[in-house]
């Protein structure tokens, strides 16, 4: 009788125990999460949709700054919001429409309350989201992995500013005052150091998060004369295809460790991704076919005023004459010809067949910029490259100008 | 009835009290001693071994007392903290007694294991008499000799390097020189051991020859030889021989046949005057054997063939054919296509690099590394 006194006893304590950690849980769950309506317009339902979660991540992020005393500033929101699909747990569509050509979306979005913590309080916030997670140990169904990976992906590579990559730089004006022309000498550069201290630890987290399998550091097969000892460092290439001979792709026999990428789950499966991560090494990485599909098409699939496989819908080089006070006189924009920074296909593939990636596509993540072959699948790429052109301006006009500035602007 | 819906309502309950950190785990322990140093030593060790119980049933192979004993002193520095509960001197006992909440990490425990089981040991738990005990030693070997790093007998060294500042180029020379002290101690001498452990299982005549007068199955043989070419040879069946061959790196996808690695990646390091690493720069490296060789099958005598080729790999003169056949032996080199293999002991390559303007300026030192690429 004391034996089951004792059991009743041990019992109900154990069973508040247990309700108290229930209800305590929940509660944690419910104040971890903060709800925010986002509204967003774009030229296609994918960007309205973007805007949307921009929206709500930013709406989330004010609440978020306003209970707590974080470190505060719109470069920090800019920073969270840059990357706003890591940030949501899920969302909901509550309103979409199109009129004139504009997609409006409405969404309301749960995002999690630490992760905005964390991200304010964090040196890089749009870094933090990423930081040690994988998607597909979450508990998602696959579609929603999927999905979520494609979002996040989508959102990133749309985004960013290629152009903070390209160092762009003008001579100091000479004058034809004879011909009313100002002539200026313009050279790009790609920044490979910032490319290698800062796009790759950022992408490389983002991939981290997103992709099935990884190998990091793989060497390149620098060309070695074992007779002469000369180890040659070609820090220079001139085309995509240079890069799948170094990352020994090219041979059945070399191609083997880094096409085949070990999957934590078990089985191997070939990689589509290969970022460079220093001169002379790189990360492959395995995105699921879908997601690298849907990535694919909306990289590299053309529209009217974009052929396949140009990342831009229009490059310029915006040149502005100064006065000695430094106020602008004039602005001139000069095409820039080139079809694609950072981002390449593999040149041993067609690009696309019936609207999807090519076969055994890959996506290389490379410092440089280029433009795509007439009649070839593989991109030039060019280290440096310099141009001179001629400004018409008129006579007042060319009397103030003093010195000359330049940008590159990318439209997408 | 009544009583059961309270067991369940008891264990339903605990499923969902809230747990400790994966990463640590805190223990009460107590421990008994001369001085309270000594007790608190004790209490401690038997918190590490409360922890450990866990990795002992994840590892096979560190089973028995005296091993287990052993790693746990290996462990001690895995507790992180811990508070004296109670500290007392027993009278009766002319000693004291110390009771701690220590806090072990799990993870560097696990660390600690495979650290301690990449060393060979030959205190492995006699399994004579008993059951398994064939495969057990036979699991054991395997996974030495997987844990083991076969970088770990090569040491790279650049030497004589000059700089030249008119062509920007830096020369040196890459030496690579076997080391026969580690590889005998941390590998040869353990293997020779367990496989001489295996040979003596009771099991292990009745699995080589399975029926009394009839046929043998089909074996391989594993020989190894030490520095004074004194050779111990062990007839293994074939399943036995595969998951050692496996082991040591040979895949069926070796190419050639006999390569236990696909190549060496040597990795340059060029550091500046702090030695921190400006660049680094990959060299692949035919060298697809370090310590072990697989040979082509031949009718003639093998051990003194290859015992005569080592001695004159020692003078660096490359060898062209041997045998077939694993060899363990105190030398690195790659196979040849002929079934046959190139024995080094010490070589030296010249090497120069010609680098870009600031990076040459900047560099100060060069280090090396080498790694095997696996099948």
């Amino acid at each position: 009788m004391i034996k089951m006194k004792r059991l009743v006893q041990l019992s109900l304590v154990a069973l508040v125990l247990c309700l108290t950690t229930l209800c305590s849980h929940a509660e944690t769950q419910e104040q971890q999460l903060v709800v925010a309506e986002g509204e967003g317009t774009g030229t296609d339902r994918e960007e309205a949709l973007r805007m949307a979660w921009q929206d709500s991540v930013r709406k989330a992020t004010g609440l978020v700054m306003d209970a707590t005393t974080v470190r505060k500033g719109a470069d920090v929101v800019d920073s969270i919001t840059l990357l706003s699909r890591g940030y949501i747990e899920k969302y909901e569509l509550l309103d979409e429409s199109e009129k004139d050509g504009l997609f409006h979306t409405k969404v309301k979005a749960w995002i999690r309350r630490d992760i905005i913590l964390q991200g304010l309080l964090a040196e890089k916030p749009s870094e933090y989201v990423m930081e040690g997670r994988s998607l597909y140990a979450r508990a998602l169904t696959r579609e929603q992995q999927i999905r979520e990976a494609i979002d996040i992906l989508d959102e990133w590579f749309t985004a960013f500013k290629y152009e903070n990559y390209l160092i762009a730089s003008v001579s100091d004006p000479a004058f034809r005052h004879g011909a009313g022309e100002v002539v200026v000498k313009l050279s790009l550069s790609f920044d490979s150091r910032r490319f290698y201290s800062e796009f790759c630890t950022e992408v490389g987290r983002l991939l981290d998060y997103v992709a099935l399998a990884k190998e990091a550091d793989l060497p390149m097969f620098l060309p070695f004369d074992a007779r002469s000892g000369l180890v040659r460092l070609p820090y220079e290439r001139k085309s995509v295809g240079e890069y799948v001979d170094l990352m020994g792709l090219n041979s059945a026999r070399e191609r083997m460790p880094h096409a085949s990428v070990t999957e934590a789950e078990g089985g191997a499966g070939r990689a589509n991704v290969y970022l460079a991560s220093s001169p002379f090494y790189f990360s492959a990485y395995r995105l699921p076919e879908e997601v690298f599909n849907a990535l694919w098409v909306r990289l590299w699939k053309g529209v009217k005023s974009r052929p396949d496989g140009t990342l831009f819908r229009e490059g310029n080089f915006r040149i502005a004459l100064k006065s000695e006070g430094g106020t602008e006189l004039l602005v001139h924009e000069h095409p820039l010809s080139i079809d694609s920074v950072i981002l390449f296909p593999d040149p041993r593939s067609p690009l696309m067949t019936k609207g999807a990636p090519g076969k055994d596509q890959a996506l290389f993540l490379i410092p440089g910029f280029g433009k795509r072959q007439p009649g070839n699948q593989d991109y030039k790429l060019f280290p440096y490259a310099e141009t001179e052109i001629v400004i018409k301006v008129a006579p007042d006009t060319m009397r103030s100008v003093a010195k000359a500035a330049c940008s590159v602007v990318l439209k997408r | 009835m009544i009583k059961r819906v309270l067991l369940c309502v008891l264990v339903f309950s605990t499923l969902f009290l809230p747990v400790s950190s994966a990463a640590d785990r805190s223990v009460v322990t107590s421990g008994f001693g001369e001085t309270v140093e000594q007790a608190l030593e004790k209490a401690l060790s038997e918190a590490v071994a409360a922890v450990a119980g866990g990795i002992f049933a994840e590892r096979s192979t560190l089973s028995g007392e005296d091993l287990k004993e052993r790693f746990l002193r290996y462990s001690r520095g895995t507790v992180e903290t811990y508070t004296v509960l109670e500290e007392k001197e027993l009278e009766l006992e002319k000693g004291f007694s110390v009771t701690v909440q220590a806090v072990v990490d799990i993870a560097a425990l696990r660390e600690r294991a495979t650290e301690f089981m990449q060393s060979f040991r030959a205190d492995l738990p006699s399994s004579e008499g008993s059951q398994g005990g064939l495969i057990k030693t036979v699991d054991s070997l395997v996974e030495q000799i997987r844990s083991c790093r076969f970088e770990d007998f090569l040491a790279p060294e650049i030497v004589a390097a000059k700089r030249d500042e008119k062509t920007r180029t830096i020369s040196f020379s890459l030496r690579i020189a076997f080391d026969a002290d580690a590889y005998r101690d941390g590998f040869a001498w353990g293997v020779s051991f367990l496989l001489e452990r295996i040979v003596s299982e009771p099991e292990f005549s009745a699995l080589l020859f399975p029926e009394e007068g009839g046929k043998g199955v089909p074996a391989a043989t594993f020989h190894v030889l030490d520095e004074n070419q004194v050779s111990r040879s062990y007839t293994l069946p074939v399943e036995i021989a595969n998951r050692l061959a496996d082991a040591l790196g040979f895949s069926v996808k070796s190419d050639p046949r006999g390569a236990a690695f696909r190549r060496a990646w040597l990795h340059l390091d060029l550091l500046d005057g702090e030695g921190a690493s400006l660049e680094r720069i990959p060299v692949a490296l035919p060298l697809t054997n370090v310590g072990a060789f697989f040979l082509r099958k031949s009718a003639e005598a093998a051990v003194e063939r290859v015992a005569g080729q080592l001695a004159s790999a020692s003078k660096r003169v490359a060898v062209a054919r041997t045998l077939d056949e694993v060899f363990l032996v105190q030398a690195f080199g790659r196979a040849l296509p002929s079934g046959g293999a190139e024995f080094m002991t010490d070589s030296v390559q010249q090497m120069k690099l010609e680098l870009p303007e600031e990076l040459f300026s900047r560099t100060k030192s060069i280090a090396a590394t080498l790694r095997l690429e696996k099948w």
